[in-house]
């Protein structure tokens, strides 16, 4: 059967026959332009939309104490900026945020005002958020939907859990993680690591689904130090205690491996928190313990000592005659604190007689007295890799005066750093050898070379000195450091500042080891014009004492005690 | 016989040939039949290996995107690695550790004479 199709019929398919051809060229024709004529074209906008490049920043590496304690680390924060392309939206975005709960000062608030009143079109809001911070601002943005933006990018944040321990070890970094202070300044460059750049291919939907690294960020090295923190952490309570008691201007305590040259804890009060060492000022930061000058006094008795020993000038029994505390050298007089008539040589050293340290280093010699004290490293920087150390001061021989191998002799017209003073300290600990310290044990997991060590005493010396400086703590100025059980080796010092407008100004300090015939730990304790007691054996010592008692129940050296607490399995 | 497997040679090398062999065999078979049948085939076989081919494109690209979220998972990890790290340091503080030892739990810092040592023969 036949159907008939009519004309109107037929003139209806041919007209829609006609739509459709014309509506398939039209997508041919688009296709042909999109795909063919304007390719290139294309195929920009389309990289443009879809390759992305971004800097990576590097990753600053660790910073370890001896047993693995972090003391600094990196971890990602969110930095949040304003997007301003609206003066007028860009202001009730910033009232949303002032009126949410996010933290921020007047000073921050009229600031970033001001710069949206200016028409500025970047404008941070805060940098390296807390996650706290963070939650209440991404709330405001994804609410946000005006023409200007909240937006958030990723950065490091240095991090130092400990707070305050160890700060004017470890320094501190500014905003851009750029090292400030410490040892996050000397070893910046090993630190900080290098930044990279990677190219990320995203779908229409922004997915990513390539990642490709132009440049492969290096992720800074871990650094491990030699610092213990829970002796570093003791020591500074200590000290800051110390501090607080005595009203002193400063204090500093360094605590050394007597064998190893390896730094313990090295403490320095006032300290500060070196997460927010871009607002602290800069005098605070000042590592005394290596920055700090000042004029040895007494304590520089054991270096004259034991280069008289080692010269054989005298024996320690022999007697100097100590003019009831006056003595006159050329137009200078040189004074006792408490008159003596006469002492022997190891009486002078164990009760601090500066008339008898003057006629020693006049029997030694300025030429051997300052061949000695370069040999036991002073006037040069110790070597740590800390920055600021000072090399102190020692003139050289030819600028001698005629009185200066006289104050040399006691511990004046030189100045030293306590780094400096514990290295020549730790000297008689370890054997007569002088040993480099160091604070760095380690990088990225490579061991660095021990320190070096040099043999300036003999045996016999070191076995004089010592206990020399044993009985300047059973019965001499350091009594206030004995220990039941334990020997305890060392010499105060008390040194009166040269200041015209302020007399009454001293430096006291005590430099010792311990167990004394096998000494494990030498510790070094400096207090900058302490108020009303003032002698080393008062300020310097206790301080010393409590110190070392601590560490010996942590390094567990126990002392001999008495019998009823010993008990005999 | 001889034609069939004259046909199954040629096919494989000239369909021009293929063609003679079928129209000389003269078996009564639709030649018309075949050549559709072997275009089917084709066409089958085409679509099979373009299914397959896109498929395992579609599998790369998964895969691709797989692999770049574990990437982004990985450095997401570290991260957490790091923050718990810090946090684990933030809470062993020792000023903390001290305060919470002696105020909460009463401990005291031993006196010299409180020693006791203990020897084992």
């Amino acid at each position: 059967m036949k159907t008939q199709i009519n004309q109107g019929e037929r003139n209806r398919v041919f007209f829609l026959f006609i739509v459709l051809l014309l509506w398939v060229f039209g997508i041919g024709a688009a296709l042909v332009k999109i795909q063919v004529l304007d390719y290139s074209k294309n195929v920009t906008r389309v990289r443009q939309q879809s390759n992305r490049k971004f800097d990576l920043h590097p990753k600053r590496g660790t910073v370890y104490d001896r047993h693995g304690e972090v003391l600094a680390i990196s971890v990602k924060a969110k930095s949040a900026f304003l997007s301003s392309k609206d003066k007028t939206d860009s202001f009730r975005l910033f009232n949303d945020i002032v009126r949410s709960r996010f933290p921020m000062d007047g000073d921050l608030r009229r600031n970033i005002r001001r710069r949206i009143g200016r028409g500025d079109k970047f404008i941070w809001l805060k940098r390296k958020l807390g996650d706290r911070e963070y939650e209440i601002l991404e709330k405001i943005a994804a609410g946000n939907h005006g023409l200007s933006s909240l937006d958030f990018i990723e950065e490091y944040k240095r991090i130092y859990p400990q707070n305050s321990t160890a700060a004017h070890i470890l320094g501190g970094v500014g905003m851009d993680e750029q090292g400030l202070y410490g040892i996050e300044y000397s070893l910046d460059s090993t630190i900080r690591g290098q930044g990279g750049e990677v190219k990320v291919v995203q779908d229409a939907r922004k997915k990513i689904f390539k990642l490709q690294y132009l440049t492969q960020p290096v992720a800074g090295k871990d650094i491990y130090l030699t610092i213990d923190s829970s002796i570093q952490f003791f020591v500074e309570k200590e000290l800051e205690e110390a501090v607080k008691n005595f009203k002193a201007r400063s204090g500093a305590v360094i605590v050394m491996n007597s064998q190893e040259g390896s730094i313990l804890a090295m403490a320095c009060y006032p300290d500060f928190d070196p997460g927010l060492v871009g607002r602290v000022p800069v005098k605070l930061t000042k590592n005394n313990a290596i920055s700090f000058l000042y004029h040895p006094g007494s304590t520089f008795k054991v270096v004259l000592g034991a280069m008289a020993l080692d010269w054989n000038i005298c024996s320690p029994q022999r007697m100097f005659n100590c003019y009831n505390g006056s003595y006159k050298v050329k137009d200078r007089v040189i004074t006792d604190d408490h008159a003596y008539s006469s002492l022997s040589f190891e009486d002078i050293i164990i009760y601090s007689s500066n008339i008898g340290a003057v006629q020693i280093g006049e029997r030694l010699g300025r030429k051997r007295y300052y061949k000695g004290i370069n040999r036991f490293g002073f006037g040069a920087q110790v070597g740590l890799r800390l920055p600021g150390e000072e090399n102190g001061i020692l003139h050289p021989l030819a600028e001698w005066s005629g009185v200066s191998n006289a104050f040399h002799s006691y511990g004046y017209e030189i100045a030293v750093t306590p780094m400096q003073m514990i290295q020549a300290f730790n000297v008689l600990a370890a054997g007569g050898y002088k040993i480099q310290p160091y604070i760095v044990k380690k990088i990225d997991g490579v061991f660095l070379k021990t320190s070096t060590k040099e043999r300036i005493l003999s045996q016999g010396t070191v076995h004089r000195m010592t206990s020399i400086m044993t009985e300047v703590v059973n019965r001499g100025t350091g009594k206030k450091t004995r220990i039941e059980g334990i020997n305890v080796a060392g010499k105060t010092g008390t040194t009166k500042k040269i200041s015209r407008n302020k007399p009454r100004r001293y430096v006291s300090s005590f430099g010792g080891f311990f167990p004394a015939n096998n000494p494990r730990v030498t510790i070094f304790v400096v207090m900058d014009e302490p108020q009303g007691e003032f002698y080393g054996g008062d300020v310097a010592a206790p301080l010393f004492k409590s110190i070392a008692e601590r560490l010996l129940i942590y390094l567990k050296i126990f002392p001999e005690l008495d019998k009823k607490n010993e008990i005999r399995l | 016989m001889k034609t069939r497997q004259t046909k199954t040679a040629d096919f494989t090398v000239n369909k021009s040939k293929t063609r003679k062999a079928v129209k000389t065999a003269g078996n009564g078979e639709d030649p018309k039949i075949k050549t559709g049948g072997v275009l089917a085939l084709i066409t089958f076989t085409g679509f099979v290996l373009l299914f397959t081919y896109m498929s395992l494109n579609l599998k790369t690209i998964d895969f691709g995107y797989e692999m770049q979220e574990l990437i982004l998972k990985e450095g997401k990890l570290k991260e957490d690695i790091d923050k718990l790290r810090s946090e684990k340091a933030r809470l062993l503080n020792l000023k903390r550790v001290e305060q919470l030892v002696i105020e909460k739990l009463g401990y005291q810092y031993p006196q010299p004479d409180q020693f006791i040592k203990v020897y084992e023969d």
